[in-house]
């Protein structure tokens, strides 16, 4: 093999590799500094909600004034805060209308699977760059490009 | 004389039965779309899925003196919106709930308690991808107040909001998690039905 050639392929290899060690920390990153823990909510029609808040009555659950919320919260990023309900009835709760009209927000473990994901692809994609030889036709045409 | 008392008895509890039925009263489901709210819960590697649709038909009876009903609920599986069009189309493929050959989902009771106040227990077959269970479903049935439902802007009739949560199992009812998605899709669904019915249907 061509020392510069091998010093490029592990260059590029070396760089690909980086990329890829940093996809954990932007993740890590992008939870701990984007992320908040919400309950989606597929919503009811205001007139609905209307209605549920005259039928509510102590005891009953404050979220499915609003809507059919999921059975837990969920850790969502890049959330636009107009978009979160704080109830009258318990501001401590956090609902995030999804789905209907309403976005579907990006869920932290979509961050974390997709990463997961990328780091592998880029891992094997790294080894392919460092290792895979190319044919001696297509390395000459480049060296001539 | 003897024969003609025993008649007149039997004549006064037939009666008296059907006056009792004819304190049930029907209501139905499907003519306030835009409240129903039926809702599924997914669980997968990917995300938390909230799929929900608000198409719903059917009827429930119920005497609230008595404490005994009926209810019937269908869903058309293609109205089932998970949010992702591509994910809609594998939901109603054939690998999944197969919305061609079994375009819905039933409930339909055995029987119908009153445990207290607006709960109720209801008993009856849940038939999915042509499969039917027995399901055991414990729901809140509201009747809504007249000047309630009319300031809400609900059309004449009485009104009842029913409030039904149940899960699930995908492989009970035929539904195999395709190999590839195996380790992304939970088999458990949380299902949430909250719909209005009224009498007028």
């Amino acid at each position: 093999m061509n020392p510069s050639r091998f010093s490029l392929r592990s260059r590029i290899a070396a760089l690909v590799v980086f990329a890829a060690v940093a996809i954990a920390p932007s993740a890590i990153l992008l939870d701990r500094l984007f992320g908040r823990d919400v309950l989606l909510i597929s919503p009811h029609d205001e007139a609905t909600v209307e209605l549920n808040r005259s039928l509510h009555a102590d005891g009953d659950p404050v979220a499915e004034i609003y809507g059919n919320p999921l059975s837990k919260p969920v850790r969502v990023v890049l959330l636009t805060e107009r978009n979160v309900i704080h109830p009258a009835e318990d501001s401590s709760l956090a609902l995030l209308p999804a789905g209907g009209d309403a976005p579907r927000p990006l869920q932290v473990q979509t961050v974390y699977f997709i990463a997961r994901y990328a780091i592998l692809a880029l891992l094997l994609l790294s080894l392919v760059i460092a290792f895979l030889p190319i044919p001696r036709a297509l390395s000459c045409s480049a060296g001539r490009a | 004389m003897k024969k003609s008392a025993v008649l007149m008895a039997v004549t006064l509890m037939v009666t008296g039965a059907i006056g009792a039925q004819a304190d049930d009263a029907t209501y139905h489901f499907g003519s306030a779309h835009q409240r129903t709210n039926v809702t599924f819960e997914s669980q997968t590697d990917f995300e938390t899925v909230l799929g929900s649709t608000n198409q719903i038909a059917g009827s429930i009876t119920g005497d609230t003196e008595r404490g005994v009903g009926s209810v019937s609920i269908e869903v058309p599986v293609p109205s089932l919106d998970t949010g992702i069009e591509m994910r809609n189309d594998h939901l109603r493929s054939p690998m999944w709930l197969d919305a061609e050959k079994y375009p819905t989902i039933q409930f339909k009771s055995v029987s119908a308690r009153k445990l207290s106040g607006t709960k109720w227990r209801i008993r009856g077959m849940f038939t999915m991808h042509g499969v039917s269970k027995e399901l055991s479903v414990d729901a809140d049935v509201r009747e809504i107040p007249a000047a309630a439902a009319k300031a809400a802007g609900l059309e004449d009739g009485a009104w009842v909001r029913v409030t039904a949560p149940f899960t699930v199992r995908l492989s009970e009812f035929g539904v195999k998690v395709p190999e590839m998605a195996a380790a992304k899709v939970n088999d458990t669904w949380t299902v949430k039905v909250v719909a209005f019915a009224n009498t007028r249907g």
